[in-house]
């Protein structure tokens, strides 16, 4: 059986044959692709059906966001959002929440909604937008439902007397403590870590963390993506995370295949450093149809850009404050080695330009000691750089892998309180990226941003931060090579470029349906191109218009 | 309370190497928090019992791989029924954020943070371009410093300890040889130790070459002068740390170092648990005579 499409056009990002009217799938692959009388000698042979339905829509090769973090987002999508932003998510788009009243009122109609006893959780609140948290304030709206505020940093939360009771929380246990302010119901830092860990009976209960994956999947799907790289498998519990996934996204047949990049470090729990590669070299043997790993890894060079613990050169941040390295400089370049050595494609998480030139040089000395060509290291996230170290990782034959919406949310606060204009304009170099034939692609890193490609694209093509300023204006790409970062070399970082990332006869017919041309619309709009549906493997999945805000 | 204590450094400076004497030594159950359990280098005839990440050990002790949620293990570790728990630091962090565990994980009590030195390299490390500010900023943030490695020393390198040693203005050595079960106990629990002159020798921390250290339990009332006044005429002491009790029962903190004295009076105790004892450490070629501390308030105030 013969499905063929009919497209107002179809974008392939195959450089031979750029736009084509029609697709010829069958078994899940491309057959053909081009015009639609050119396929007459295929349909005089075999049965086929001519499908109109995206007859007036423009295709895409299926979106790929290659970093994201499915756990992470498992635990925090079943909470509820009450936020300064808007945000649009498959059930529901959460209004903007911008005044104390405001965020009460909403928090009110939560609770009323809320199954009695049942513990709920708000995360999104942010002083400056609503107001100070305190266990009184949540107290005066239930004092028999359990209620954790979570903060929008994730740095702090607040709970009521309900919620410090069903914890198991009270004075005789606390003390005196810098970092619990119990009278306030306040937990942060050190004490963050203890009220998470009363937390964690919940929020990583099988029931929690399966209602969260099976959130993760409406809102991959709801990004029109039909691949994603987990790219840090083990961040929280290895089997959970894996037995989850495959119940969730193997078995319930999810619209898209997860590639896998385990987390060694997270693997070393009782196993030494070559325990734990003998281990990930056997992991492609476990894999199934849309789960899958390969021999890929994931390192981690220096600490959170979003916390300001990248490492930077000379001069730093401005206010005197360091960087981290989440490892020693010794022992990441021993596990690079380790990895080189067995021909792995290597993905290092860093975000700071110090970060990248320790990276830069560790890839230098595996190209002198053993050289290969086609090895696939990445930089993930690539905060901030030099234009040398994009010359240098194009010498070296790195790939970058950015997540471009720490221009949009944090350039603003870092060009103010970090690092001054001239550098909080530069991050996300990925203008010069392209300039230097480098392979780039862009991530989401979700839950850290949206996990919606064309937000992505959006970004990197006008640089325009939170204020609305343009950051950096020639480090532009254009809407081509952004959608070249979403899709085809995205697949490239990913290792599966054979496979997936553009259309043409042979690769898996994955494919977005847009309501617009990304490529020739006003640039200011591509976030808000409609996502009409995906096909993955040739099966149609549509998306639904998101219903009204609650 | 559980007592909390940070061993912390950057890599190679033996901070394994001290967590694999203080297992061996320990003949009370601590809890041990470690980076590597491939590091450590226990007799498999002391391990009783081993299950995932945690060890239990013949003598009580039970010793634990970290990984991210150092609360969980802090949490599991006080449900075991240790009485101390020492946390072996990774080579990357900074003393503080784990000393703030000690400070608000609910159960715990920090006790000290020592930050160990290796002597051979610390020069290259603090002139490393990506750890220079890292290595500075954990010898800063220490209680303590703990020097290892001075047998390393090269002539090259003994300039730049001689440059280091000026710099520094509190450490003592912790020498390459076997620890005594004394020197550790001093290490890990110099707040409880109730020390008396005989035991001067033995209970005598980690010492310099030339140190020697003198006790006292300081069971009499002390006057404040007293105590400054035998600094003052014995400038000898190169460092002095203890707690002592004067006559009107108020209690103070002692802490001697380069000529600098510093006492700070305690909160007053509900009970009568004082906890009194005095160290002074001194060049051995001169005697220190204790018999000064007195009751006695001079009639001049000294600083």
């Amino acid at each position: 059986m013969l499905d063929i499409y009919k497209a107002k056009t179809i974008i392939t990002m195959n450089p031979s044959l750029p736009r084509a009217e029609a697709i010829a799938i069958a078994d899940g692959q491309i057959v053909q692709v081009g015009r639609l009388s050119d396929m007459e000698p295929l349909m005089a042979s075999r049965e086929h059906v001519i499908h109109a339905q995206f007859a007036n829509d423009v295709m895409t090769p299926g979106l790929i966001d290659p970093h994201l973090h499915p756990a992470m987002a498992a635990v925090i999508l079943p909470m509820e959002f009450i936020t300064a932003m808007e945000w649009r998510l498959p059930w529901a788009t959460i209004p903007a929440t911008t005044t104390p009243q405001a965020y009460d009122e909403r928090l009110q109609a939560l609770i009323a909604a809320h199954p009695p006893g049942e513990l709920l959780i708000a995360w999104g609140h942010h002083e400056l937008w609503h107001g100070e948290m305190s266990r009184a304030r949540i107290n005066q709206f239930s004092s028999e439902l359990p209620i954790v505020i979570w903060n929008r940093s994730f740095h702090e939360l607040c709970m009521n007397d309900a919620a410090l009771n069903m914890l198991g929380i009270n004075a005789a246990a606390i003390g005196q403590r810098e970092q619990i302010d119990l009278e306030r119901g306040r937990f942060f830092e050190v004490g963050l870590s203890y009220a998470i860990g009363k937390l964690n009976p919940i929020i990583l209960a099988p029931e929690w963390f399966e209602r969260g994956m099976q959130r993760l999947v409406q809102v991959v799907h709801f990004g029109g993506q039909t691949t994603v790289g987990d790219m840090a498998v083990g961040i929280f519990d290895f089997a959970t995370e894996m037995a989850t996934q495959q119940k969730i996204i193997e078995e319930a047949q999810a619209p898209f295949r997860v590639e896998l990049i385990p987390h060694s470090a997270a693997l070393s729990r009782g196993r030494t450093a070559d325990e734990v590669a003998d281990f990930i070299d056997t992991l492609p043997t476990t894999n199934g149809h849309r789960l899958r790993y390969a021999k890929r890894v994931k390192l981690f060079a220096d600490g959170a850009f979003f916390s300001g613990l990248a490492q930077l050169l000379p001069p730093g941040y401005l206010d005197g404050h360091q960087g981290e390295w989440l490892v020693t400089p010794p022992e990441l370049e021993q596990a690079v080695r380790r990895y080189w050595q067995r021909n792995y494609q290597i993905h290092v998480h860093v975000t700071g330009d110090l970060g990248l030139e320790l990276v830069l040089d560790i890839l230098s000395l595996m190209q002198d000691e053993k050289p290969r060509i086609d090895h696939g290291f990445t930089i993930e996230h690539f905060g901030l750089s030099t234009p040398e170290q994009v010359s240098r990782a194009a010498r070296l034959g790195a790939r970058v892998s950015a997540n471009i919406y720490y221009l949009h949310e944090l350039s603003d606060i870092f060009a103010k309180q970090w690092v001054g204009q001239e550098r909080a304009e530069q991050m996300g170099r990925i203008g010069s990226c392209f300039r230097e034939g480098i392979t780039t692609t862009l991530h989401s890193d979700f839950t850290m941003a949206p996990a919606q490609p064309l937000n992505s694209m959006w970004v990197a093509v006008n640089r325009i931060n939170c204020e609305g300023n343009v950051m950096g204006p020639n480090e532009r790409i254009s809407p081509e090579q952004a959608l070249r970062a979403v899709t085809i070399n995205a697949a490239t970082v990913l290792g599966c470029e054979n496979e997936i990332g553009s259309l043409r006869a042979g690769k898996k017919a994955d494919i977005t349906v847009l309501g617009a041309d990304p490529l020739t619309v006003d640039p200011i709009t591509i976030k808000d191109i409609p996502i009409k549906a995906t096909l993955f493997e040739g099966q149609v999945f549509p998306i639904q218009p998101i219903t009204d805000p609650q | 309370m559980i007592p909390l204590t940070v061993i912390a450094g950057y890599l190679g400076a033996g901070k394994t190497h001290l967590v694999n004497r203080l297992l061996k030594a320990s003949k009370e159950p601590i809890g041990i928090c470690v980076n590597d359990f491939g590091e450590l280098n226990i007799d498999a005839a002391l391990i009783q019992n081993s299950r995932g990440t945690t060890l239990e050990l013949t003598n009580g002790c039970i010793c634990c791989q970290l990984n991210d949620d150092l609360g969980a293990a802090l949490e599991d570790l006080a449900s075991t029924g240790i009485t101390r728990v020492i946390i072996e630091a990774s080579g990357v962090a900074l003393p503080e954020k784990i000393a703030a565990y000690g400070r608000n994980w609910p159960g715990y009590q920090l006790h000290k943070t020592y930050t160990l030195v290796d002597a051979s390299n610390i020069r290259r490390w603090l002139d490393d371009k990506y750890v220079g500010a890292l290595v500075a900023t954990q010898m800063q943030q220490a209680d303590e410093l703990l020097v290892t490695k001075l047998d390393l020393l090269g002539p090259a390198n003994s300039r730049h300890w001689s440059w280091m040693r000026e710099a520094l203005k509190e450490w003592q050595v912790l020498p390459n040889g076997a620890l005594t079960d004394a020197q550790l106990q001093a290490l890990f629990a110099p707040s409880e130790v109730q020390t008396t002159e005989a035991q001067a020798a033995t209970a005598s921390p980690l010492h310099r070459p030339n140190l020697v250290a003198t006790c006292t339990a300081a069971e009499q009332p002390i006057s404040a002068d007293s105590i400054r006044r035998l600094l003052r005429t014995n400038p000898h002491v190169v460092r002095a740390k203890g707690w002592f009790t004067d006559a009107t029962q108020r209690q103070y903190l002692l802490q001697h170092v380069a000529q600098q004295t510093n006492l700070e009076q305690q909160p007053k105790q509900q009970n009568n648990s004082k906890r009194n004892g005095l160290v002074f450490l001194h060049h051995e070629s001169t005697a220190l005579d204790l018999s000064m501390l007195t009751t006695q308030h001079l009639s001049s105030p000294t600083t």
